[in-house]
């Protein structure tokens, strides 16, 4: 047992030995333990062997030209890196679309939406903060889709009285059961997603009205187009990950 | 290995897409390259079409390309083609690596000229039992002891091919040969008499 360990230790070396891979003292101490030991000799000498009948496998010739022709350089571009660059880009854009998604429904479910930007309810600074992003990214994204579809319940609500919107019918619960919690996204989506179809635009607009304390002449219309933002952006974020899935599978049954 | 003065022009030249330029390098590195993924994949079809993957793909990274042992890289890239093809033959396995005794006889092929029809049969035979015993050892110390035994590079450019330590190459060139040596030593009688003969006698080192 006591002779077992520093045995090992050696044969381990052994390899680099052979290659000349060891220092000058560890090899004195391995040449003079292999003069001591037959085993390890004997292993030493058929690693030599195996080594040895390595170095003289003969070299096969090529079977053909590996050359390049444009031809092979074009064709083998596209299919073989383009495909995984493909994946990727459709990894990116799912990526960068569902970060999107989540500031705006965090935006939106929170309450937080103040749509000059310049007057915060409360002087509450996440709330001013997030305003300010609210703006900038309604105005990066949403402008033509909410111009486009939002335009009428836009009016309606510009048009309407402030004092009026409370006398609005369904909206009565709705709005007793927001006012005291601002944010219960749950509750808040689906309203949205009837605003953004066309369907209830005054009911939300409303929600929105009491949960920033503020009234605002063109709530409705950056609601709304918030609203459709989020549609557009969850529509093309579900279309990603169809890209995504179709580029992985085809990657792998081309490859 | 020997060096050419003109690389460095024809790998400039490749950078640029000189496709005539790079091909004076394929030519110069098909055969290492080829012998290096045939042993590794155990069947000419694998590598011939790694081989392939390897230019094209050194092609198109040559703006990669830091300067250095030119052949270290290609090497590199060879490898990962090698890596590559294994995982496909895996997932597809139309042809099996795991038969080393196929009826494709090229991989046998021993073109000295020369030696006597029973000298050949003998090398052939050994050639065989080499790689069968090469392919049964997992790939990571299949690549080091094909670098350091068959191309015969020394640790530090096997690192770098492989890009591990020196004691990562170390370690996998040891357990490797051990591995194969015993492989070997089943088959003992296949050896040539010369290489029987390294294995009962001295123990001496020229290091």
């Amino acid at each position: 047992m006591l002779w077992r360990n520093p045995h090992r230790r050696f044969q381990e070396r052994l390899s680099a030995y052979l290659d000349g891979e060891l220092s000058p003292d560890g090899a004195r101490a391995l040449q003079a333990h292999l003069d001591s030991c037959d085993t390890c000799a004997a292993e030493f000498a058929d690693l030599r062997m195996a080594s040895s009948a390595l170095a003289e496998l003969p070299e096969v010739e090529v079977p053909r030209s590996f050359a390049l022709t444009p031809d092979l350089v074009g064709r083998a571009a596209p299919q073989a890196y383009g495909a995984r660059s493909a994946s990727t880009g459709f990894r990116l854009a799912g990526g960068a679309l569902a970060a999107a998604l989540a500031v705006v429904l965090v935006l939106d479910a929170g309450g937080i939406v103040d749509n000059g930007g310049e007057h915060a309810g409360g002087g509450d600074e996440f709330r001013q903060g997030a305003s300010n992003y609210d703006a900038t990214s309604n105005a990066a994204t949403s402008p033509p889709v909410g111009d486009a579809s939002i335009a009428e319940q836009g009016g309606a609500a510009t048009g309407e009285d402030p004092e009026a919107s409370p006398g609005i019918g369904a909206d009565g619960e709705e709005r007793s059961f927001q006012a005291p919690t601002p944010t219960p996204a749950a509750t808040e989506i689906p309203g949205d997603a009837a605003a953004g179809l066309g369907l209830n635009g005054s009911g939300n607009d409303d929600n929105k009205t009491l949960a920033t304390g503020d009234l605002n002449d063109d709530s409705g219309d950056g609601l709304s187009a918030l609203t459709v933002t989020e549609i557009v952006l969850a529509a093309l974020l579900g279309a990603s990950i169809i890209g995504i899935v179709a580029a992985t599978y085809a990657g792998r049954r081309r490859g | 290995m020997e060096k050419y003065d003109d690389e460095p022009d024809l790998v400039a030249r490749s950078r640029e897409g000189d496709l005539a330029a790079f091909n004076a390098l394929v030519e110069r590195y098909q055969r290492p390259l080829y012998n290096l993924c045939l042993r590794m994949l155990a069947s000419p079809e694998a590598a011939e079409d790694a081989t392939q993957e390897a230019f094209i793909h050194s092609f198109r990274s040559i703006h990669t390309f830091r300067g250095g042992s030119l052949k270290s890289w290609l090497f590199r890239i060879a490898a990962n083609a090698c890596y590559d093809e294994m995982r496909r033959r895996r997932a597809r396995p139309a042809v099996s690596l795991d038969e080393p005794h196929g009826a494709d006889e090229r991989r046998l092929d021993v073109r000295d000229s020369g030696p006597a029809p029973q000298e050949r049969a003998e090398h052939r035979e050994l050639a065989e039992a080499l790689q069968d015993a090469l392919t049964r050892l997992p790939p990571d110390q299949r690549l080091a002891i094909v670098l350091a035994d068959v191309h015969g590079l020394d640790y530090s450019e096997v690192a770098e091919i492989t890009a591990c330590s020196l004691g990562t190459v170390k370690s996998r060139i040891s357990r490797g040969r051990r591995q194969l040596r015993l492989i070997l030593r089943e088959r003992g009688e296949l050896l040539p008499s010369h290489l029987r003969q390294v294995s009962e006698g001295q123990n001496d080192v020229v290091a």
